[in-house]
C-alpha cells in the first residue's frame, strides 16, 4: 500500500469508524501513537538542513498527485495534458520575444530571432521517484511560475526584462532550492535572490554593462 | 535561543507535537519534518520564547504549520481532518471560532478529548485513562467530534 492510500484510509477510518473492527482501530491507533525515538529525531534536526526537508515535502506531494489510483490517476493525467496544452498555446500567443538583452547589435538580433521560432516544449518526466521539468525556450517568468510552486516560493520581478527572456533548463525536484538557484544563476541577464519565501529576479546589470 | 535550552524542550515536548501532527498529517516525515521546521527556527534564534510559554508555542506552532500544509493539500483535494481556510490572517480568528462551536455544540466528554488530542497531544492511551473509557470508545468520540466539526465549517468536504 502507498502512503497515499494509508493516509486515505487513515481520513476514512476517522470519518467513518463503524465501518471498521475494533481491532482494526486500535491498530490505527497504535500506529499513530508509537512513541518517537526524540534522542534520533533530535540529531535529525540538527544535520539535517531545512532545504533538504523542504525536498522531501516537494517529493512527497508530487508523490502524492501522481500516485493516484485508477480513475482519479487518469483525471490527473487528463488534466495535465490539457493544462500542457493550454500552457503551450498561451506561450505561443504570448509571442517570440527571445533573448532580448542581448540584442545589441542587428546581427545579435538576427540570431534571437532565429532562436525564438523555435519551438516551446515543456516536459515533465518522472524516473525512480525524481520527477524531471524540461523546459526548451520557455519564458523566465513560465519556468519560474511552475518551479517557484512546487517550492512553495513567491516569484518578484524587480525588472521586465529578465521575465521575458527564453531558456533551456532541465529541473529535478531533487534538487534543493539552493541548487536549482545556483544553477538559474549561471545565466547570463538575470540574478535570483531568495529572501525567505520569496524569490526575487533582478536584471543582472553588472554583468550587462561590463560587456 | 542556547542549543542545550532547545534540545531540553524538544526533549521534553517532541513526543506530544508528533501526536498533534500525526493526528493532522498521518504521515509521519511530513510530521517529523513539521517538528524539527519549529525546532530548526528556535536554534537559529529566529524566534524567542518568553518564559512560561513555551508548551503554549510548540503546540500551536506545530498545529498550525500541520494546517498550512494540509491547505496547501486541499489545493488537490486530499482529504483533511479539519475545516482549512484560505489565507493566514484568518486563521486565528477562524480557530477561535472552531474553538467557540466545539465549546457549544459538542458533548462534555467529546470537548474534553477533541481539546486533549488537539491542543494538548496526549496519547490515546492517555485519553482513555483520563476519561475512564476504552480506546475504540476514544477513537469514536473524536471521530464524531471531528465530523461535527467539518459539517459546521465545510459542508462541502464531507
Amino acid at each position: 500500500m502507498n502512503p497515499l492510500d494509508d493516509k486515505k484510509l487513515f481520513f476514512d477510518m476517522q470519518e467513518h469508524p463503524e465501518n471498521y473492527s475494533d481491532e482494526q482501530l486500535e491498530a490505527m491507533m497504535a500506529e499513530l501513537d508509537k512513541e518517537p525515538d526524540a534522542e534520533e529525531a533530535w540529531k535529525k534536526t540538527l544535520s539535517q538542513s531545512l532545504p533538504c526537508r523542504e525536498r522531501r515535502s516537494l517529493r512527497y506531494h508530487l508523490y502524492s498527485l501522481l500516485s493516484l489510483q485508477g480513475r482519479g490517476r487518469e483525471r490527473v493525467r487528463i488534466a495535465a495534458i490539457f493544462v500542457a496544452v493550454a500552457f503551450l498555446g498561451l506561450m505561443s500567443l504570448a509571442g517570440y520575444r527571445a533573448f532580448s538583452y542581448k540584442t545589441t547589435t542587428d546581427k545579435r538580433q538576427r540570431t534571437t530571432d532565429t532562436t525564438a521560432v523555435k519551438t516551446e516544449r515543456f516536459y515533465v518526466d518522472v524516473q525512480d521517484g525524481d520527477t524531471i521539468f524540461r523546459f526548451e525556450n520557455i519564458r523566465l517568468d513560465s519556468i519560474l511560475a511552475v518551479v517557484s510552486r512546487h517550492y512553495e516560493r513567491q516569484v518578484v520581478f524587480h525588472s521586465k526584462q529578465p521575465q521575458q527572456l527564453r531558456l533551456y533548463i532541465t529541473c529535478h525536484t531533487t534538487q534543493t532550492l539552493d541548487e536549482f538557484v545556483e544553477t538559474m544563476n549561471m545565466f547570463d541577464g538575470f540574478r535570483i535572490i531568495q529572501d525567505f519565501d520569496t524569490l526575487h529576479v533582478e536584471s543582472d546589470e553588472k554583468k550587462e554593462g561590463k560587456r | 535561543m542556547e542549543r542545550e535550552a532547545v534540545r531540553r524542550l524538544f526533549m521534553q515536548h517532541y513526543a506530544r507535537m508528533q501526536r498533534v501532527a500525526r493526528t493532522l498529517l498521518y504521515d509521519v516525515q511530513e510530521s517529523e519534518d513539521v517538528c524539527q521546521d519549529i525546532f530548526e527556527s528556535l536554534l537559529r534564534g529566529e524566534t524567542v520564547l518568553v518564559p512560561g510559554t513555551e508548551e503554549r508555542y510548540l503546540m500551536t506552532s506545530v498545529r498550525n504549520r500541520c494546517l498550512k500544509r494540509l491547505r496547501h493539500e486541499n489545493l488537490k483535494k486530499a482529504p483533511s481532518p479539519l475545516p482549512l481556510w484560505g489565507s493566514a490572517p484568518e486563521e486565528d480568528d477562524r480557530l477561535s471560532d472552531i474553538v467557540e462551536f466545539v465549546v457549544s455544540h459538542l458533548s462534555e466528554r467529546e470537548q474534553r478529548i477533541f481539546n486533549l488530542r488537539f491542543a494538548e497531544g496526549c496519547s490515546y492511551d492517555e485519553i482513555a485513562a483520563a476519561e475512564g473509557i476504552s480506546k475504540v470508545a476514544v477513537w469514536k468520540n473524536l471521530s464524531h467530534a471531528i465530523t461535527e466539526v467539518k459539517k459546521h465549517f465545510n459542508p462541502k468536504s464531507l
